[in-house]
C-alpha cells in the first residue's frame, strides 16, 4: 500500500518537472522579443543595430521615448484612441454579449438563420472601398463614430460567447423563470455574473483591438485632430526613415527605435488590462446552486 | 397542426419570446449595417471596377475575371498551394499548441508561477510582424546567430530565408512563438468554467491526472475548441499578409508567395480592385464550403456543431 | 455584476466627458466636410495673429503626403504654409495621410463622394494612377492652361512634362527633382589610399572588379582579418540597390531589338550582369547579406567599417546625421560600356511625384497659382531656405542661412507646395543649397546629375489597363535574386525564364509596346 503510494508520488512529480520546464521554456522564448523591443526602444539610436540581440541596451538613451512622447499629437492621438476604447469597448461588449446570449438559447426559434447570418460575414467581406462608401454614407467620416460603431459588431467573439454561454446549465434558467424571472432579467442577473471570466476575456480582445487598430484611422479619418494613436505613430515611424535620407539632424533616431518605442507604447492598455481580467480567472464560480 | 395556425403560432412564440428579439435586435442592426451592407461590394468581383462609374455603375463582366485568375494566371496554382500548405500546417501544429500549454498552465501549482506564466506568454503578440520580422531575418542570416550557433559545431552556414524547404516551417513556428501565447488566453478562460465539484468526484474516484485530462478537461472545453477550430478552418483560404510580406523575400517567391501577398502586388500596384475581390469571393467560397464540411463532420462525430 | 456595471457607467462616463472636451477645443476642423470642394478654413488655436479676411481669398483642398518632421506642428497651421497663403493670396488645406498606406488612401478618396481639388500621385503607381484617373475624366486636361504660367513651363522640364501625360495631354504638374538622378556609388577613401587606388584610375568593369576584389583580399582595414566586403547592396524586392553596373552592361534600358520593345530585364546584356553579379556573389566581393537584408540596415553595415563600398542617395544625409563625415566616401562614376562610352545609373523617373487636378476643382486657376508661384525664383528660395527671420538673415543682398536652420525643412517645404523650381544651378539657389549641403555635397550633386539617366523608352510607355492584371516583377525578382546567389544555372535557365515571361504577359506588353514605339517621337528609325 504504502509502496504504491510512493510510486505513485513519483510518477506524478515527473511529468509535473516536465510540464513546468516546457512551460518555462516557452515563457522566456515569449519575453525575448519583448525583451529585444525594451532594449532597443532604450538604445542609443546612433548604436543600434537591427536584430541585435542583446541582454542589455547598447548605450542609454531616451530619445526616442522623447519623440514619441513630446509632442503635442501623441496626446491627441492619445486621447482619440482612449476614448474609441472605452465607447467601442463598452457598446460592442453590451451588443456581442445581449447577441451571443440570445443565440446561446436553443430553444430560440431564429437560432439557426442568426448562426447562418453571422457565420457569413465572417466568410464574406465586402474589402476597403465598399465599408468606406457604407461609412461615407453614413455620414461618419471624419467623425469619432466612424472609429467606434464599424467594430461594435464582431462575428467572431459572437461565435465564441454563444459557445461560452451555452455551458450555464437550462436548469439555473428555468428556476429562475419560474420565480417570474423574463429573459432580460436572466441575462443580466443570472448569465453575466456567472459567464465573468468569457466577458472579461472577450472585454480583453475588444480593447486590445481598439487600442491597436490603424486602417480605420488612415481611411475613414482626414482631419488631424482625430487620427487615433497608431496612424500618429505609424506616420511618426515612415516620416523617421524618409527625414533622415532628406535631411542632416542633430536628434537622430533610427526607424527601428521608433518602432519599438510605439510597440512599448501600444502594450500599455494590456499590461495595464490583462492583471484586473486574470483577477476574474476563478475556477467554479458556478453552478454552486441548483441541485435537483 | 394546420397551416392557418403557423402565422398565429409564430407570432405567440415572438410574444413570449419578445425580451430575446428585443435584446439580439442591435446586434442585428450593426450587423447588417457594417457587415451585410458592404458586403454588396462584392458585385466588383463581376465588374470592371471604374473610379468615375463606382460600384453599381461598373460595367458588368461577368465570370471573366474569374476566368482570368483560374486559366490565364500560371501563378494562381501555386500560390492556391502555398496558402492551403501553409493552412494545413497550422492546422496541424499551431492550433492544438494554445490548448496544450493552456493545459498545462492548468495544472500548475503555485500562483507565482501560474501569473508568470500567464502573463510572458502573450507578450509576443504586441510585437509587430515588422520588428519581430526583422529580429527573425537577422537571426536566421548568413551571418547571423543560428549560423553562429551551426558553425561552433562545425556546421556549414545555412541561409535559412534563401532556401525554399525551410520557409513554410519557419513561417508556422514563428507564427506560434508570436501568436499561440494570445491564443491560450481563451482556452484558460474556457477552463474556470469547468464546474469544481467534478474534479473533486473524480479525485474521490482515484481518476489520474491524464484521465482528469482526457475525460474532463477537454470535453470541458470542447465547445470552445469546436468553435475555434471550425472558424479556422473556415479560414483555410487566407494567410495573414504581414507576415509573409516581412518574411518572403523574392527569392522564395515560389514556395512563399500566398493569395494576400499577390493581392497586395497587384491591388495596389494597379487598383485592381475587381481582380482583387474576385480572387476574395474565391477564398471565401472555399471557407464556406469547407466550414460546412466540417460542420458536419464534427456534428457525426461528436455531437457537437456551430449549427 | 454590480461591479462590472459600476465600472460600465463609470467607463462611459468617462468617455463622454472626453468626447465633449474633445468637441470643445479645436472643434471646427471636426465638421464632416460637406459636399463642397472648397473644404474648412484653417482655425486653431495659435491663430490669433492672422490677419482677418478682408477679401474673400480662394480656397483649395489637396490631398498629399508630407511624410517629415514639422516641428511639433499641424500641417496646416504653422509659419510656412501662412506664409505661403500669404504669397499666392488662397487659402490652402492639405489632406495629409502619412502613413505606408497612401495609395489606399488615394483610392478611397477618388472613389468617395467628395473629391479633393488636387491630389498627388505618388510612387511606383503615379503613372499607372494617372492614367487611369485621366481615362476616367476625374483629372483636368491641364492643355490649355501651363501655358499661362510662366514659371511653371519654363522651368519644368520637357522630359519632366512628358512624364504627366496621358493620350498627348498634360493631365499633371511634376515635382522635378532637381537632383534628376539621386543615387552614387560611394567607396572608401581610406581602403583606397590604403591599397594605393586611384579613383580617377577606377574605370572599367574590371577595374572596378579588381579593386573590389582587392578590398576582400588585401585586408584593407588593415586588422590581420578576411573580414572585408567589397560592395553591400538589397535585394531585387525592394530599393533596389544594385544598380552601380547595371547601365555599363547595357543591362538598364528597355532596347528595340529585332522589331521589338524589350524590357530590359529580358536583354541578353541582363543575363551578362546576372553572370557578373553571381561572380561577385560567390567570391565574397558582393555581401552574403543582401538577400535578406532589409534596407534600413545599410546604416549599420556602412558605420560598422567592413563595407568597401555601396550605391545610395547623393546626399549622404543619415551617414552625416551619425555623426560621421561624408568625405570619408569618393563618390565614384559608375564602370564605362564595354566599347569605353560613358555609362550611367538610371533612375526611374525625372519625378518624385505628379500633382493633379480632380475634376470637382471649381478654380483651377488658383490651385496653378500656388504651383507657379512654387516653380520661381522666389518659390526656390522659400523651398531651399526658408521663411526669413525664421530660417535665415540677408546680408549685403545675400541670404544665409541660421545656423541651426541649414538643411532644415527642405522637404517640409517641398511638399507642403507639391511643386518646386527644380533648377539650382544659379543664384541664389545656389549659394543656398552649398550652405545647407557642403562643397562636397554640391559636387557630389553636380556628379550624380552628370552620371544620371533615365531609362526613356520604359518611362514614357503609355501604362495599358490591359496589362495591368498582370504581376510582371515577380518572375523577374524571383530570378535575378537566385541568379545572383548562384541558386541556378543562368546559361541553362534563360531562355526559358525569357519564355515563361514571353508567355504569361509578357507578349502582349511586347506587342503594345512595340506598336506605341513604332509611332512616337522615341523612334530612331534604327
Amino acid at each position: 500500500m504504502v509502496r504504491s503510494n510512493c510510486m505513485k508520488k513519483n510518477k506524478i512529480k515527473l511529468s509535473y518537472i516536465i510540464i513546468v520546464l516546457f512551460v518555462l521554456f516557452f515563457s522566456i522564448l515569449c519575453i525575448l522579443p519583448f525583451w529585444y523591443v525594451l532594449i532597443s526602444s532604450l538604445s542609443d539610436p546612433l548604436l543600434l543595430k537591427t536584430g541585435d540581440v542583446r541582454l542589455l541596451p547598447n548605450g542609454f538613451s531616451l530619445q526616442s521615448y522623447k519623440i514619441v512622447l513630446t509632442e503635442r499629437k501623441f496626446y491627441q492621438g492619445f486621447l482619440i484612441t482612449m476614448t474609441r476604447t472605452v465607447l467601442g469597448t463598452a457598446l460592442g461588449l453590451t451588443v456581442q454579449a445581449m447577441t451571443a446570449y440570445v443565440l446561446s438559447r436553443k430553444y430560440f426559434q431564429a437560432r439557426k438563420l442568426c448562426i447562418s447570418l453571422i457565420i457569413f460575414t465572417i466568410l464574406f467581406n465586402g474589402g476597403i472601398i465598399p465599408n468606406f462608401i457604407v461609412v461615407q454614407e453614413l455620414g461618419l467620416i471624419d467623425t469619432i463614430w466612424a472609429l467606434i460603431l464599424p467594430m461594435v459588431f464582431n462575428p467572431w467573439n459572437v461565435m465564441l460567447l454563444i459557445s461560452f454561454f451555452g455551458a450555464i446549465p437550462d436548469s439555473i434558467e428555468e428556476s429562475a423563470k419560474l420565480d417570474g424571472a423574463n429573459d432580460f432579467i436572466v441575462f443580466c442577473k443570472l448569465a453575466v455574473p456567472l459567464s465573468r471570466p468569457a466577458l472579461m476575456t472577450i472585454l480583453l480582445f475588444i480593447a486590445v483591438r481598439h487600442w491597436n487598430e490603424l486602417m480605420d484611422g488612415v481611411i475613414y479619418i482626414n482631419s488631424n485632430l482625430l487620427k487615433p494613436m497608431q496612424v500618429y505613430l505609424i506616420e511618426l515611424i515612415m516620416r523617421t526613415s524618409v527625414q533622415n535620407m532628406v535631411e542632416p539632424t542633430e536628434n537622430f533616431v533610427t526607424a527601428l527605435s521608433i518602432q519599438t518605442t510605439a510597440i512599448f507604447v501600444s502594450c500599455i492598455p494590456i499590461l495595464i488590462l490583462y492583471p484586473i481580467v486574470q483577477k476574474h480567472f476563478v475556477k467554479g464560480i458556478m453552478i454552486g446552486g441548483v441541485k435537483g | 397542426m394546420n397551416s392557418a395556425s403557423l402565422p398565429a403560432r409564430f407570432g405567440k412564440r415572438m410574444l413570449k419570446d419578445k425580451y430575446l428579439y428585443l435584446m439580439i435586435l442591435p446586434g442585428i442592426v450593426f450587423m447588417v449595417l457594417f457587415r451585410y451592407l458592404p458586403m454588396g461590394g462584392l458585385i466588383i468581383a463581376f465588374k470592371d471596377f471604374s473610379f468615375r462609374k463606382g460600384i453599381w455603375g461598373s460595367d458588368w463582366v461577368g465570370l471573366e475575371n474569374f476566368k482570368f485568375i483560374f486559366t490565364q494566371n500560371p501563378d494562381f496554382y501555386s500560390i492556391v498551394q502555398n496558402t492551403l500548405v501553409i493552412n494545413l500546417l497550422r492546422l496541424i501544429f499551431f492550433f492544438p499548441f494554445p490548448i496544450i500549454v493552456a493545459l498545462m498552465i492548468n495544472e500548475l501549482r503555485g500562483k507565482r508561477l501560474k501569473k508568470f506564466v500567464q502573463t510572458t506568454v502573450y507578450l509576443p503578440y504586441f510585437v509587430s510582424w515588422v520588428v519581430f520580422g526583422g529580429i527573425i531575418m537577422q537571426f536566421l542570416s548568413p551571418t547571423g546567430v543560428a549560423n553562429q550557433i551551426l558553425q561552433l559545431f562545425g556546421h556549414k552556414a545555412i541561409p535559412f530565408m534563401q532556401e525554399a524547404v525551410y520557409f513554410k516551417g519557419i513561417v508556422v513556428a514563428t507564427d506560434i512563438w508570436k501568436n499561440a501565447g494570445w491564443s491560450t488566453i481563451m482556452y484558460l478562460s474556457a477552463l474556470t468554467a469547468i464546474d469544481q465539484e467534478i474534479y473533486e468526484a473524480a479525485k474521490i474516484d482515484g481518476a489520474s491526472g491524464l484521465q482528469t485530462i482526457f475525460h474532463i478537461t477537454i470535453p470541458g472545453i470542447s465547445d470552445t475548441i469546436v468553435v475555434l477550430l471550425l472558424l479556422q478552418i473556415g479560414a483555410i483560404m487566407d494567410v495573414g499578409f504581414e507576415q509573409i510580406y516581412v518574411l518572403c523575400k523574392p527569392i522564395l517567391y515560389q514556395t512563399g508567395d500566398v493569395i494576400s501577398t499577390y493581392i497586395y502586388r497587384i491591388g495596389i500596384g494597379n487598383a485592381q480592385f475587381s481582380m482583387t475581390a474576385a480572387i476574395g469571393l474565391f477564398q471565401s467560397f472555399v471557407g464556406l464550403i469547407m466550414i460546412l464540411l466540417a460542420n458536419t463532420a464534427c456534428r457525426k462525430l461528436f455531437d457537437k456543431s456551430l449549427w | 455584476m454590480k461591479v462590472k456595471l459600476s465600472i460600465k457607467i463609470l467607463a462611459l462616463a468617462l468617455s463622454v466627458v472626453m468626447a465633449v472636451s474633445l468637441a470643445a477645443c479645436g472643434s471646427s476642423d471636426n465638421t464632416v466636410p460637406n459636399n463642397s470642394s472648397a473644404g474648412t478654413e484653417n482655425t486653431g488655436v495659435s491663430n490669433a495673429a492672422t490677419p482677418a479676411d478682408t477679401t474673400e481669398r480662394p480656397k483649395i483642398t489637396v490631398l498629399t503626403n508630407i511624410n517629415v518632421d514639422t516641428e511639433g506642428t499641424d500641417v496646416n497651421d504653422n509659419d510656412y504654409i501662412k506664409y505661403v497663403e500669404d504669397k499666392t493670396n488662397v487659402d490652402i488645406e492639405l489632406i495629409n495621410d502619412t502613413s505606408s498606406s497612401y495609395t489606399q488612401k488615394l483610392y478611397t478618396v477618388m472613389a468617395s463622394n467628395n473629391l479633393p481639388d488636387a491630389v498627388m500621385l505618388m510612387g511606383d503607381t503615379q503613372r499607372a494612377d494617372l492614367a487611369r484617373f485621366a481615362e476616367e475624366e476625374m483629372l483636368v486636361n491641364l492643355d490649355g492652361y501651363v501655358k499661362n504660367y510662366p514659371n511653371l513651363s519654363k522651368n519644368i522640364k520637357q522630359e519632366a512634362w512628358n512624364v504627366a501625360k496621358y493620350n498627348g495631354s498634360i493631365y499633371a504638374v511634376p515635382f522635378q527633382r532637381y537632383d534628376s538622378t539621386p543615387y552614387m556609388t560611394f567607396v572608401r577613401k581610406n581602403w583606397m589610399e590604403a591599397l594605393n587606388i586611384d579613383p580617377a584610375k577606377i574605370v572599367t568593369i574590371d577595374d572596378w572588379y579588381n579593386m573590389l576584389k582587392r578590398f576582400v583580399t588585401d585586408d584593407p582595414d588593415k586588422n590581420g582579418k578576411k573580414d572585408t566586403i567589397g560592395i553591400t547592396a538589397t535585394t531585387s524586392g525592394t530599393h533596389f540597390t544594385n544598380f552601380t553596373f547595371l547601365d555599363s552592361f547595357g543591362a538598364a534600358k528597355d532596347k528595340y531589338v529585332n522589331g521589338e520593345l524589350l524590357p530590359n530585364y529580358i536583354l541578353p546584356e541582363y543575363k551578362d550582369w546576372l553572370k557578373f553579379m553571381n561572380k561577385l556573389y560567390s567570391e565574397g566581393i558582393l555581401d552574403p547579406n543582401f538577400i535578406v537584408d532589409d534596407p534600413s540596415t545599410l546604416w549599420d553595415k556602412v558605420t560598422s567599417d567592413k563595407y568597401g563600398s555601396f550605391l545610395w542617395f547623393w546626399g549622404l544625409t543619415e551617414y552625416q546625421s551619425k555623426g560621421y563625415d561624408r568625405s570619408d566616401y569618393v563618390a565614384m562614376k559608375p564602370p564605362v560600356h564595354k566599347d569605353g562610352s560613358p555609362a550611367s545609373y538610371v533612375y526611374s523617373s525625372p519625378n518624385r511625384h505628379m500633382m493633379a487636378i480632380t475634376t470637382e476643382c471649381k478654380n483651377v486657376d488658383a490651385v496653378l497659382k500656388v504651383w507657379d508661384w512654387a516653380a520661381s525664383d522666389e518659390g526656390g528660395i522659400f523651398i531651399f531656405a526658408g521663411v526669413e527671420g525664421k530660417d535665415y538673415t540677408v546680408k549685403d543682398g545675400k541670404i544665409i542661412l541660421l545656423d541651426d536652420r541649414k538643411g532644415k525643412n527642405i522637404g517640409w517645404r517641398q511638399l507642403t507646395l507639391g511643386v518646386q523650381q527644380p533648377n539650382v544651378d544659379h543664384e541664389p539657389i545656389y549659394s543656398i543649397l552649398k550652405q545647407s549641403y557642403g562643397e562636397q555635397g554640391m559636387h557630389d550633386l553636380a556628379l550624380a546629375n552628370e552620371c544620371g539617366s533615365y531609362n526613356t523608352l520604359s518611362l514614357y510607355c503609355p501604362t495599358f489597363s490591359e496589362l495591368s492584371k498582370y504581376d510582371f516583377t515577380k518572375a523577374v525578382q524571383e530570378f535575378t535574386d537566385k541568379a545572383i546567389v548562384g541558386d541556378i544555372n543562368i546559361d541553362a535557365e534563360w531562355d526559358s525564364y525569357v519564355a515563361n515571361w514571353r508567355k504569361n504577359g509578357g507578349d502582349e506588353k511586347i506587342k503594345l509596346s512595340t506598336e506605341w514605339y513604332k509611332n512616337s517621337e522615341y523612334n530612331t528609325g534604327k
